[in-house]
């Protein structure tokens, strides 16, 4: 456990001292500046929930499958396998280094949009999922894209569809939702959305995002023990 | 202390090293040598639990590598040929991370450094130093909880003639302070310095394994070199050394006082390293 404290601090260091520290800043200024634009112009049009889902997604994607991309391919990821740690604790240091810094930006969006609201107390628990979701989603890029300029390519690609189906979704045909709500975003901002409204937590929707967390887990479960 | 029994690894149907059996003793350099391709990195990623074998096992003080690399891993230190290393932070702070991973105080940091002279150079940033002084971190790196096996990958490649000469002599001191050391490199004269064994790889087999003196017996022979005169030509010669023949003629040549240059000329691993691999160079 020590080690792996170690190691996060370690990984806080490396994101701090990179350009990477503005994938954290970004989501929180974003939400500010174009939610106060979309006021002034009288539309709304993205939701504080779809917020929430781009700090979840941008923090979670891009920092952790380029960062893992990186550290395979400078090979420092060899230097740490051959100390006593292996690749479950790594991986697991890595990612709630990361989740952490998620849940940073999402609580900051919702602070500088909402304030101090007595809502995000009951939201702690989705966005800790919704984040631990997306950070997975990137640990899985980093572990299959074998180099980082694909690996920025393709999370990027990821997280923009990831997040412009969620800012589109309420304006398709209803039948849609059949098949899109078995994609992440849809179902961690439904939660979300759900929960700010007082209206409960949707069972279908966590349920699916329940079990995204568990075949995640267990790819990159699969992934560690047939390489490392 | 390093067995390898009969270890072979395969990528899809290619097998990159082909049925391995050595053994490394205790306080020995052991010198890993073969062309490009002949499968050193790979058997040595086995040996340090990185990558497992196919087949066969390879041992630690008795421990299967593969099945115990926790404990076996607090026992060996590693230097990639890469120099992996975290580029945006210190020298310090890149070992103070390791020390902290495997338990060592932060006085052997301080120990590390003065013995690789970084002391005045701790804060600077990785990323901004030569490959010279990252190879001499990446050292530091792997000798901070004192292993007792060191394994190198191309400890020089790349470097200036200066910085080869200072890493050679930290190799040597390691070794002469108890160190085993395990040497990956495709440099002859490297090997030939610092090695007290050596195995030459050649197409993912072990093609010969013995002491540097006995592979030179074997695989080549010293020569005497002569430069004489005859008939108004100067003539050059490389005679096998120690022969009756070789004997013989120059006694000729020097009753005739036809000689202008002789001197024994010593065997090289290069010799080797070419008779054992027939001749291709890496």
């Amino acid at each position: 456990m020590k080690k792996m404290l170690v190691l996060g601090k370690n990984e806080i260091r490396e994101i701090i001292l990179s350009p990477a520290i503005a994938v954290i800043i970004l989501p929180i200024f974003m939400s500010k500046v174009i939610g106060y634009a979309m006021e002034s112009a009288g539309v709304e049009f993205l939701l504080l929930s779809v917020w929430i889902l781009f700090a979840e997604v941008m923090v979670g994607i891009m920092l952790t499958g380029p960062n893992l991309i990186e550290e395979r391919e400078g090979k420092t990821l060899d230097a740490l396998l051959v100390t006593p740690l292996n690749f479950a604790q790594i991986a697991i240091s890595k990612g709630l280094t990361i989740l952490l810094f998620s849940m940073l930006s999402q609580i900051f969006v919702f602070i500088i949009n909402r304030g101090f609201d007595g809502r995000l107390l009951s939201l702690l628990i989705p966005m800790l999922l919704g984040g631990l979701l997306f950070v997975e989603i990137g640990m899985v890029l980093g572990l299959i894209v074998n180099s980082s300029k694909n690996g920025s390519a393709i999370s990027a690609a990821v997280m923009v569809v990831l997040f412009l189906i969620v800012s589109i979704y309420l304006s398709l045909p209803e039948w849609t939702y059949k098949f899109l709500v078995f994609l992440p975003s849809i179902e961690v901002t439904e939660v979300i959305s759900n929960i700010m409204d007082g209206n409960g937590v949707p069972v279908l929707e966590a349920i699916l995002m329940g079990a995204w967390i568990l075949v995640l887990t267990s790819w990159i479960s699969i992934i560690g023990k047939k390489r490392y | 202390m390093i067995e390898l029994r009969n270890v072979s690894k395969y990528y899809g149907e290619k097998k990159a090293v082909d049925n391995l059996s050595f053994s490394v003793k205790e306080g020995q350099i052991f010198g890993f040598l073969g062309p490009n391709g002949a499968g050193k990195t790979t058997s040595m990623k086995m040996m340090i639990g990185l990558l497992r074998p196919s087949e066969g096992n390879i041992l630690l003080d008795g421990l299967d590598v593969w099945k115990n690399r926790k404990e076996v891993h607090q026992q060996i230190g590693v230097v990639f040929e890469n120099p992996n290393l975290y580029l945006k932070s210190s020298i310090k702070a890149n070992l103070k991370l390791f020390a902290d991973i495997y338990g060592v105080k932060s006085s052997r940091i301080l120990e590390v450094m003065d013995r690789l002279q970084l002391t005045d150079k701790q804060n600077e940033k990785v990323g901004n130093l030569s490959k010279g002084w990252r190879q001499r971190v990446l050292i530091g790196r792997a000798l901070l909880h004192n292993p007792k096996i060191l394994f190198l990958d191309e400890p020089t490649s790349g470097l200036d003639p200066n910085t080869t000469a200072l890493i050679r002599n930290y190799i040597k001191d390691i070794n002469e302070n108890g160190t085993t050391i395990v040497l990956t490199t495709h440099d002859m004269h490297e090997a030939d310095e610092l090695s007290h064994y050596v195995g030459i790889m050649y197409n993912g087999r072990l093609a010969a394994v013995d002491t540097t003196e006995q592979l030179k017996g074997k695989y080549a022979k010293d020569t005497v070199y002569v430069k004489y005169m005859e008939d108004n030509q100067m003539i050059e010669k490389e005679l096998p050394s120690g022969t009756k023949e070789t004997e013989l003629f120059l006694n000729d040549l020097i009753a005739k006082g036809a000689i202008k240059d002789l001197r024994n000329k010593e065997s090289t691993l290069a010799e080797v390293f070419s008779a054992v691999t027939g001749g291709e160079l890496s």
